[in-house]
């Protein structure tokens, strides 16, 4: 046996490969099999603040105790087209679409999610 | 280490391994990582369980690594956290445990299936327990973050098992 004489092996490179490409292949399974999702919930400091069909174009003022985000609906997508926010990640962010993005303006302790109309996400996932 | 071919021996080594397994999921605990994605952690205590397998044996090694996670989810976890690190430790076990018994891989090797397979285990936990395929958004991210943290870990085990002087006796 020498597993201690080196740190690396030719064989561990052929295993790096293999569990690089299990990543990307389920990487690109998980683009496609995310589900299109229907409804944009909007929650304002953990409580829900609106919710609004993903279908329907608009542009939805959500106002916070600490400071307001323009919410703009368009053709299946969703994003944050202007906020009063000190850094502007969540307009940065740009368009979400699919079930389980997540838009997230810290300052305003407001996040966008695109939900199932029944469903609805976990309360709470701990590990 | 041959003084550990006898019983007694061994089974205070494994009293002393199971300690410090324990003491350093409970720094885990303690110190997280700075890092948003939830499920990702160096896996300091793999570095025992890797130490364990090659110089003990696997029956040992997955001795350790239950009682660690038992004693672990009494002490400063949940019923939840149980059953999530039950389901890392036993899979990314199995991978290690087959891995090494191939004899192709290195130690670095073994621990980097074994990051790997610890974050798809709780993965498939997470989506069974919250029936949704949502919880593996992030595996393509753990996945590299598991190679990474194993192949650390594993590179620690390795300077430890060569210190141990384990060439010469093995």
């Amino acid at each position: 046996m020498d597993h201690k004489t080196s740190f690396f092996k030719k064989a561990d490179i052929v295993l790096a490969i293999a569990l690089l490409l299990l990543g990307l292949g389920s990487f690109l399974l998980l683009q496609n099999l995310q589900k299109a999702g229907d409804t944009v919930t909007v929650t304002v400091d953990g409580s829900l603040y609106g919710t609004y069909p993903l279908a329907e174009d608009r542009t939805e003022q959500i106002v916070t105790p600490l400071g307001s985000n323009t919410l703009r609906i368009e053709g299946g997508r969703v994003w944050i087209s202007e906020a009063d926010c000190p850094n502007h990640d969540c307009v940065e962010k740009g368009a979400i679409a699919k079930q389980g993005q997540i838009i997230l303006c810290l300052p305003h302790k407001l996040s966008v999610t695109i939900t199932e109309q029944e469903g609805g996400g976990p309360d709470a996932v701990s590990y | 280490m041959r003084s550990l071919t006898s019983g007694p021996a061994r089974a205070a080594a494994c009293g002393v391994l199971t300690a410090l397994a324990l003491i350093f999921s409970y720094i885990e605990f303690l110190v997280p990582l700075p890092i948003a994605i939830p499920g990702i952690k160096l896996g300091l205590a793999n570095i025992v369980v890797l130490v364990c397998l090659y110089l003990l044996g696997e029956k040992y090694a997955f001795f350790i690594n239950c009682t660690r996670i038992a004693l672990a989810a009494l002490l400063f976890g949940s019923l939840f956290s149980a059953l999530y690190a039950l389901a890392g430790g036993i899979v990314s076990f199995a991978a290690m445990a087959l891995l090494k018994k191939t004899g192709i891989f290195s130690v670095c090797g073994v621990s980097m299936a074994g990051g790997v397979f610890h974050n798809l285990a709780q993965r498939t936990v997470a989506a069974f327990l919250v029936e949704t395929a949502q919880v593996y958004y992030y595996f393509p991210v753990l996945l590299l973050s598991g190679m990474a943290t194993g192949i650390g870990i594993g590179v620690l085990a390795t300077l430890i098992l060569r210190s141990l002087g384990q060439n010469k006796t093995s």
